[in-house]
C-alpha cells in the first residue's frame, strides 16, 4: 500500500491524518527529495502511520531523516505521549535499550598519533571485548548487578571506571533515578551479568577519528574540538540484558493490551497506559537497562583512556558527552502553549536540548547539548549542538546514517575481506570482533550521513559543529 | 534447506517452510542456529538439561509460540553456549504449548549474532506446506 505524503517545505513532508483509518495525529517526516525517494516504498512510512494510531500521542508521529524499517516503531521515530491518557511502548524504545554513543576528545594532533596508530589499535582491540558472545571487563552477580542497574555510570565511577567529572557529561548524570532492578527478570540479569564493558556485535564500534572540518568555530572551541585533533567514539548499548527486558515486556504487555481496551495495528506496538501497573513496571525496568548501558559505555571509555595513556602519557582524553538514542522518558514540554508532561519515545533518535534549557548540565548551558552522530564505518561522523527549532519535535534530532541496503545486498557488493581492503586503501585501519559483520556493515549499506545531518540543520533541529573522519575502527 | 533469507534493510528476515507444525519448529531451530552460530550443530551431545517447555500468552497463537521457541534457543546459546538438538516436538496449537525433548550440545562458535527474535512483520501461512516469516535482530 502506498502511503500519501505531502511536501510542506524542502525538508519536511506530511502524512495526513486521513492517510489511514485510526490515525490520531498526522505523520511528519524530515526528508529532502533524495531521502524521501529512498523511503517512498519502504515499510517505514506504514510504521509512521501505525504509531500515529496509539492513544495519547501528541502533535505528530515524527520520523527523522535517518529513518528506516524497524520493529513496530520505525528507526528514526519520535513520538510523545501525554501523561494523561498516553501510553508507553517497548517497541518505541527498541531491543537495545539506551543504545548510544559517546565521544572522547584529545589534545593530540593526528600527526602525533599516526605513527602509533597500529599499535594503539591492537592494544584497544586486545583490551575492549567485542564481537558475538564477547564477555565484559567485569563479572557481576546478585546485588552487584542490581547496584549497576540502580546506579548506572555513577556505579562505574565508584568502582574505578573513570572520573567523577565524567558524570556531568553524560545525559541524566549517567543515572536514571526511576530504575528498579526488581522489575528486571532473572533471565535478563543472567544475560547481562558477564557483559558489562563490552561492545557486542552488529553495528557497534569503537573508532579513532580526526576532526576533519569545523562548521561553528565558537561552539567547537567550547567543545574542545580543533581541526586535526584526535577523538575516540564509542557506540554500544545494554547488550543481552536490554534485549531480554524488551522481549519480557513485549510478552507481558501483549497479555494486557486488550484488557486496557487498546487496539494496535502491529503486535510489536504493544503498549500500556502510563498510569497502569504494567506501564510503570516497564518504565522502571527500561531505566534499569539504560543504567546498565550507561555504565557499559563508561567502563569502556575508562579502559580506552588507560590504553591511550600508555601510548601518550600525561595526555587527557576528555569526555565530550554521552547520549542515548533508544529511550522513552518522562519529560516536561511546552505543548500548544501549556506546559505538560509527556513520555517521549526516541527510537534511533537523539534528545537535543537547546541553549538555556533547564535540564542541561552547567557546562553546556550556553552552548546547547552536544549531539553525537555516528556515521557508518569508514564514513564521517558529526558533532551537532541542540537548537531551539527542535521544540517542534520535543527536542529531538537524528541518530546516525540509517541503513539503506540489506545485509545480504551489502555482502553481494563486497565481502568482509573486500570491505577491509577498501577501508585500508583509504588509510583506515580495521579490526573486527566478528568478520561476518564487517561486509554487512559496509559504508555503502548506509544512507549518506552528510545528507542526513544537512536535513536536521536546515530544519532547525540542530546546528553542525564539526565533522569527524575515521583513522581506525574496531568493529563489534 | 527448509528456509531462506528475504530482503530486509537492517536485520535478517527469514522464510521457513515445512510440511507439518512439528517440522516447522524443527526447521525454525535449524534456521536460527544457522544464522546465529553459523551452522546447524551435529556434534556429540554431552550436556544434561531437561526438555524445553513453553507456552504462549494467548491460546492458539502459533506465531508467538514459534518466536518464543526461537528466543528460548537464543537464551541458552548466549548464556551457556549450548545448542538444542530436538528429537521430539509436541505442539498443542489450541492451548499454545510446546514440549520438546532432545539433547544439548556445546556450540562450536562462541555466542550468537542474533540478539532477539522479534514479533515485527510476523507472517504465518497455514499449511501444508506451512510458511513462517520472522525477523531476527542482529
Amino acid at each position: 500500500m502506498s502511503i500519501q505524503v505531502e511536501r510542506k517545505d524542502p525538508v519536511r513532508c506530511l502524512i495526513p491524518q486521513t492517510a489511514m483509518e485510526g490515525m490520531r495525529v498526522p505523520g511528519l517526516l524530515y526528508a529532502d527529495g533524495r531521502i524521501l525517494s529512498e523511503v517512498r516504498d519502504d515499510p517505514v512510512l506504514q510504521q509512521v502511520t501505525n504509531v500515529a494510531c496509539l492513544p495519547g500521542i501528541a502533535g505528530f508521529s515524527f520520523a527523522m531523516p535517518d529513518m528506516h524499517w524497524g520493529y513496530g516503531f520505525p528507526i528514526g521515530g519520535v513520538a510523545a505521549f501525554s501523561s494523561e491518557g498516553g501510553v508507553v511502548s517497548p517497541g518505541g524504545v527498541g531491543y537495545d535499550i539506551s543504545c548510544g554513543v559517546r565521544l572522547h576528545v584529545s589534545r593530540l594532533a593526528e600527526e602525533r598519533v599516526q605513527p602509533e596508530l597500529p599499535g594503539l589499535l591492537d592494544a584497544l582491540f586486545a583490551t575492549i571485548p567485542c564481537g558475538v558472545g564477547s564477555e565484559g571487563l567485569t563479572s557481576l552477580k546478585g546485588s552487584r548487578l542490581d547496584a549497576v542497574l540502580k546506579g548506572g555510570a555513577a556505579w562505574a565511577v565508584r568502582n574505578g571506571f573513570g572520573e567523577k567529572g565524567d558524570l556531568e557529561r553524560i545525559e541524566h548524570g549517567g543515572c536514571l533515578e526511576g530504575a528498579d532492578p526488581g522489575e528486571v527478570s532473572g533471565r535478563a540479569k543472567e544475560r547481562g551479568q558477564g557483559q558489562l564493558g563490552s561492545l557486542g556485535s552488529g553495528n557497534h564500534f569503537l573508532e579513532i577519528q580526526r576532526v576533519d572540518e569545523i562548521f561553528d568555530r565558537s561552539l567547537a572551541t567550547s567543545f574542545g574540538l580543533e581541526l586535526g585533533r584526535v577523538t575516540v567514539m564509542i557506540h554500544c548499548g545494554s547488550r543481552g540484558l536490554g534485549h531480554q527486558v524488551c522481549d519480557d515486556f513485549l510478552k507481558t504487555l501483549s497479555r494486557s493490551v486488550s484488557r486496557h481496551g487498546i487496539r494496535i495495528p502491529d503486535r510489536q506496538l504493544v503498549c500500556a497506559p502510563l498510569d497502569s501497573a504494567e506501564g510503570k513496571a516497564y518504565l522502571a525496568a527500561m531505566q534499569a537497562a539504560a543504567n546498565f548501558a550507561m555504565a557499559n559505555r563508561q567502563a569502556i571509555g575508562s579502559r580506552v583512556r588507560e590504553v591511550f595513556s600508555r601510548f601518550f602519557p600525561g595526555e587527557a582524553l576528555d569526555l565530550l558527552y554521552d547520549v542515548s538514542h533508544n529511550l522513552a522518558l518522562m519529560e516536561k514540554h511546552l505543548y500548544e502553549g501549556k506546559p505538560g508532561w509527556f513520555c517521549v519515545h526516541r527510537k534511533g533518535a537523539t534528545r537535543a536540548l537547546p541553549p538555556g534549557h533547564p535540564e542541561l548540565p552547567r557546562v553546556y548551558s550556553k552552548t546547547g547539548q552536544p549531539v553525537i552522530i555516528p556515521g557508518s564505518m569508514g564514513t564521517a561522523s558529526y558533532v551537532l549542538a541542540g537548537a531551539a527549532g527542535a521544540a517542534e519535535c520535543f527536542f529531538s534530532t537524528c541518530h546516525g546514517a540509517g541503513r539503506l541496503k540489506s545485509r545480504s545486498a551489502a555482502l553481494k557488493a563486497l565481502d568482509s575481506k573486500g570491505v577491509s581492503a577498501a577501508l585500508e586503501a583509504k588509510g583506515i585501519l580495521v579490526r573486527a570482533g566478528d568478520l561476518r559483520t564487517l561486509g554487512e556493515e559496509a559504508p555503502e549499506a548506509y544512507k549518506d550521513v552528510d545528507i542526513v545531518v544537512d536535513v536536521v540543520e536546515r530544519a532547525g533541529l540542530s546546528r553542525k559543529v564539526a565533522r569527524l573522519t575515521p583513522l581506525a575502527v574496531i568493529k563489534g | 534447506m527448509p528456509w531462506k533469507e528475504l530482503d530486509h534493510p537492517a536485520d535478517i528476515r527469514l522464510e521457513i517452510e515445512a510440511q507439518s507444525v512439528e517440522e516447522l519448529f524443527r526447521a525454525s531451530a535449524e534456521a536460527f542456529y544457522s544464522v546465529s552460530a553459523g551452522e546447524f550443530p551435529s556434534c556429540f551431545p554431552n550436556r544434561t538439561r531437561g526438555p524445553i517447555q513453553i507456552e504462549t500468552s494467548q491460546e492458539g497463537d502459533l506465531s508467538e509460540l514459534l518466536v518464543r521457541w526461537m528466543n528460548e534457543l537464543l537464551f541458552f546459546l548466549e548464556t551457556e553456549n549450548i545448542v538444542f538438538l530436538p528429537e521430539s516436538i509436541d505442539v498443542d496449537v489450541q492451548k499454545g504449548t510446546l514440549v520438546a525433548q532432545g539433547r544439548w550440545s556445546p556450540a562450536t562458535v562462541r555466542g550468537g549474532r542474533v540478539k532477539a527474535v522479534t514479533y515485527g512483520g510476523l507472517e504465518l501461512d497455514p499449511g501444508p506446506p506451512w510458511r513462517f516469516r520472522v525477523i531476527l535482530d542482529v
